[in-house]
């Protein structure tokens, strides 16, 4: 395991490093001058090359470029030409929003989508099913602004119960939850409906039946966990992309997460900014998948079997050896 | 072992749950009567976050308007637009490039020091050594400016400047404690919770979100601020801010979007009060770039469009049809200008004109429009089909702000949309803009020597008829030679919550005065 995980971490590395030059590169060649942004209207030709010298924007393209993996590696991520204060700070000050937006969102979709795909696929063709496949359809289909904007004029505007926007208080944060919530736990719904629905027709499952065990433990103690892998990779491409930033939910609550961040960035053309947010996100994204990889094990037995049979056999080898 | 998977992720759920049932707790203040406001606090809703307090460096109106609430300028303008003295008590010009100002005594910042001359010097300083310094504080020399007194300052300018006085009730001439500056080392939060001048203070910023300020308890004006605290929530989303007017979310909610306008109106317990703003958006043609840099065509464009029909298609009526060069009431406007310049179409003289530039089969030109601003793309639709009446293909390139802003401002374009505000409430900025001297020169490319210098000596006329005199003249000549084409003034508006009075707009650059706003009785 502890050669799996330093295998993993040295790709970690290369995954951060190759997203440090890809940003960098486009960010570099894609239009716009942030020069330009920060003077605004009036600034002179004078202004425009002091501004441009202070920021190190004269520099050519390479030497900025190493000099920000240099400033990386010594855990700097530089200033935002916004704001001017660290940029690891301003992601920081952001980062609780969209984590607490990204946990809230996929434990409700869990706990909607699991029992909600199990009935759709022990109950298969019948009106459950039905409607749970075609509400998750319609929650896979419709676009999260949209979503958003709906449960704001039906619970805020017209039932007046739930603020806007904001997140001061637990009532701010259902709507914005609840659209991202219903959003995963469609996805999640049909990902346990199809994933159940080939584990039942294995043959272990047939033995257990006709070892007369009640369908609700063959469900829960031979069907559940079997499936579960699929769900879960699911659950960790949703915590990945939540984690990015809900950009469109986070504009219409009018929450400061870190999606909403980077896009303003993007738009004033804030490299450091930008290129430190990107990390943070490609950061989380590898710690996540590295964490769903090692749930995997716990979940799965084959897997945790394969683990713990190279274990055994390198526990013989030695054995052998120190007999011999 | 099976069952303990299960039970993994239902205890992975809860534990999401859990944090997310965390979300109440934040180190933010909650507003009061969870999102009803107290009535010692004033709550407004702004559309951007200003991203930084540094009150020398100000971008963007959003900015300002946090900004001017913590920092007072030396002047204002009053509600007729008239320039009050205001941390100067008073003034006078010992000669073209002298101002004298006298400080008003007893004005104290947030600290409780007392704002002294050199405080005013030791800002403009500051500013000079940042970069994004406010236009009136660029021509200051420092150098030879006098410190008389603890309370008389003599500003010495690099020549004769029109607009420095107009230029000092800007937000980014706003005037901090010296001390406290070098106490907080250039931490601008720090500053703004001790360093102002102005009638709040501030209490917590969470960048996104909102910026909660507390009365400056020092402030010189007896009774104001109104309220004791005042937060300013940064709402981007233009649906979401009508929502927050609507549901009386906030006290105050600037910037409703045009198609919001009629619900927020029809809301009960909120008004719904506007003004004519103080920018223009103008059909600029490229002097610099063929075809256009033939009068001829630019002719040709100027009478195969119906200004009118396209701002009511795209803006219906949300601000208004340009009636002048610049918005009326504006130093440098004038009533007639229209009649005697503005274009009524004619498709056939228009026609005969691009035949006379050599083109009688017609002529294809570009339109550049940045994607982001839905109603100068339909501005640009409707004029793509006048201008195709006459013979002239117009193909509209939509690109992303910056992709525009690149294109445009390296003289690339054609044509374009581009809006230009009076923030010194003449007409000085929008001419300023066109100068061969500006970073936004190429987007025209006008540089006659009658032009430049009229507008050159626009900006050094103290006398205001003789300063006046020069913007028309160099107005005249943009419309002479058919530059510019007025199109459409903005409006700015907001929703006032029932019980709230004292909210006026500010033209001049969007910072309302907070301070004079209170609660009904």
């Amino acid at each position: 395991m502890a050669k799996y995980f330093f295998r993993r971490l040295i790709s970690m590395l290369f995954v951060l490093l190759a997203a440090i030059v890809l940003v960098f590169t486009l960010m570099e060649f894609a239009p716009g001058d942030p020069v330009m942004t920060m003077l605004g209207e009036g600034g002179t030709a004078e202004q425009i090359a002091a501004l441009r010298e202070k920021l190190g924007l004269a520099q050519p393209y390479i030497v900025r470029l190493g000099s920000f993996i240099w400033g990386f590696l010594h855990a700097d991520l530089g200033e935002s030409y916004r704001s001017g204060l660290p940029v690891f700070s301003e992601i920081i000050s952001r980062y609780p929003i969209t984590l607490k937006l990204t946990f809230g969102s996929v434990a409700l979709g869990i706990l909607i989508g699991v029992p909600a795909g199990i009935v759709s696929s022990v109950k298969q063709y019948s009106v459950f099913d039905r409607i749970f496949t075609s509400v998750s359809l319609f929650g896979v289909s419709a676009p999260s602004f949209w979503i958003a904007m709906l449960l704001v004029l039906i619970f805020s505007v017209k039932l007046g119960w739930l603020p806007p926007t904001g997140t001061y208080s637990f009532e701010y944060w259902i709507l914005p939850v609840l659209t991202m919530g219903l959003q995963t736990s469609a996805s999640i719904m049909r990902m346990t409906r199809s994933s159940i629905l080939e584990v039942v027709r294995q043959d272990y499952i047939r033995t257990a039946r006709a070892k007369g065990q009640s369908e609700r433990a063959i469900i829960f103690k031979h069907v559940l966990p079997n499936a579960l892998i699929p769900i879960l990779t699911v659950v960790g491409i949703d915590i990945c992309g939540f984690l990015g930033g809900s950009v469109l939910v986070e504009t219409v609550f009018a929450m400061p997460g870190l999606g909403k961040f980077i896009l303003d960035c993007v738009n004033f053309k804030d490299y450091p900014a930008v290129l430190g947010g990107i990390l943070w996100i490609s950061l989380n994204c590898v710690v996540i998948t590295f964490i769903i990889d090692m749930l995997y094990g716990v979940v799965d037995p084959r897997i945790k079997s394969m683990y713990g049979a190279k274990k055994s056999k390198a526990k013989a080898i030695i054995t052998a050896k120190s007999e011999s | 072992m099976k069952l303990k998977s299960i039970s993994l992720l239902i205890v992975l759920c809860l534990a999401g749950l859990l944090l997310f049932s965390g979300c109440g707790a934040d180190n933010q203040t909650a507003p009061a009567d969870g999102g009803q406001n107290a009535s010692d606090t004033l709550t407004v809703v702004i559309t951007a976050d200003p991203t930084s307090l540094d009150p020398s460096h100000i971008s963007g109106s959003a900015m300002g308007q946090v900004v001017r609430q913590m920092y007072d300028t030396l002047f204002i303008y009053d509600e007729d637009y008239n320039i009050i003295p205001w941390l100067a008590e008073s003034y006078e010009y010992e000669d073209d490039v002298t101002l004298v100002l006298h400080i008003r005594q007893g004005v104290k910042f947030a600290s409780g020091e007392e704002l002294k001359a050199s405080d005013v010097l030791f800002t403009i300083k500051t500013a000079q050594a940042g970069t994004g310094a406010s236009d009136s504080f660029q021509k200051i020399l420092v150098d030879q400016c006098e410190i008389v007194d603890d309370y008389t300052i003599k500003l010495v300018t690099n020549g004769p400047v029109a607009t420095l006085i107009a230029g000092l009730q800007l937000p980014d001439t706003g005037i901090m404690s010296e001390k406290a500056f070098n106490e907080c080392n250039g931490d601008y939060l720090k500053l703004a919770e001790t360093g102002g001048s102005g009638p709040f203070k501030l209490v917590t910023y969470t960048p996104g979100d909102r910026i909660v300020m507390a009365a400056n308890e020092n402030y010189w004006r007896e009774g104001e601020p109104h309220f004791q605290n005042l937060i300013m929530r940064f709402v981007t989303d233009s649906s979401s801010r009508a929502i927050e007017a609507e549901t009386g979310g906030a006290d105050i909610v600037c910037n409703i979007a045009s198609k919001d306008i009629e619900g927020v109106k029809a809301a009960e317990g909120v008004n719904f009060v506007s003004a004519t703003g103080a920018q223009t958006v103008f059909l600029i043609m490229n002097t610099k770039k063929a075809p256009m840099d033939n009068d001829l065509v630019r002719q040709a464009v100027w009478y195969a469009v119906d200004v009118e029909m396209g701002v009511k298609l795209a803006y219906g009526d949300f601000g208004s049809l340009a009636e002048d060069w610049v918005c009326p009431g504006i130093k440098g406007s004038d009533p007639n200008r229209a009649a005697k310049y503005f274009p009524t179409r004619d498709i056939e003289k228009a026609k005969a004109l691009l035949a006379e530039a050599g083109y009688p089969d017609g002529i294809e030109i570009e339109l550049s429009v940045f994607s982001s601003n839905q109603e100068r793309k339909d501005l640009g639709e409707a004029f793509q089909a006048q201008l195709a009446e006459a013979g002239i293909k117009v193909n509209l390139n939509v690109m992303e702000l910056n992709a525009w802003s690149d294109y445009v401002y390296s003289g690339q374009a054609d044509m374009t949309f581009y809006a230009m505000t009076g923030m010194c409430f003449e007409a000085d900025r929008c001419l300023t803009q066109l100068m061969p001297t500006s970073s936004y020169y190429k987007v025209a490319g006008f540089d006659t020597p009658e032009f430049v210098g009229a507008v050159n000596n626009s900006l050094a006329a103290l006398d205001e008829a003789e300063r006046i005199g020069y913007y028309d003249e160099a107005i005249t000549l943009l419309l002479e030679n058919h530059v510019t084409l007025p199109c459409w003034h903005n409006e700015l508006n907001a929703a006032v919550k029932d019980g709230i009075e004292g909210f006026t707009l500010n033209r001049s650059y969007e910072h309302h005065l907070l301070q004079f706003v209170y609660a009904a009785e």
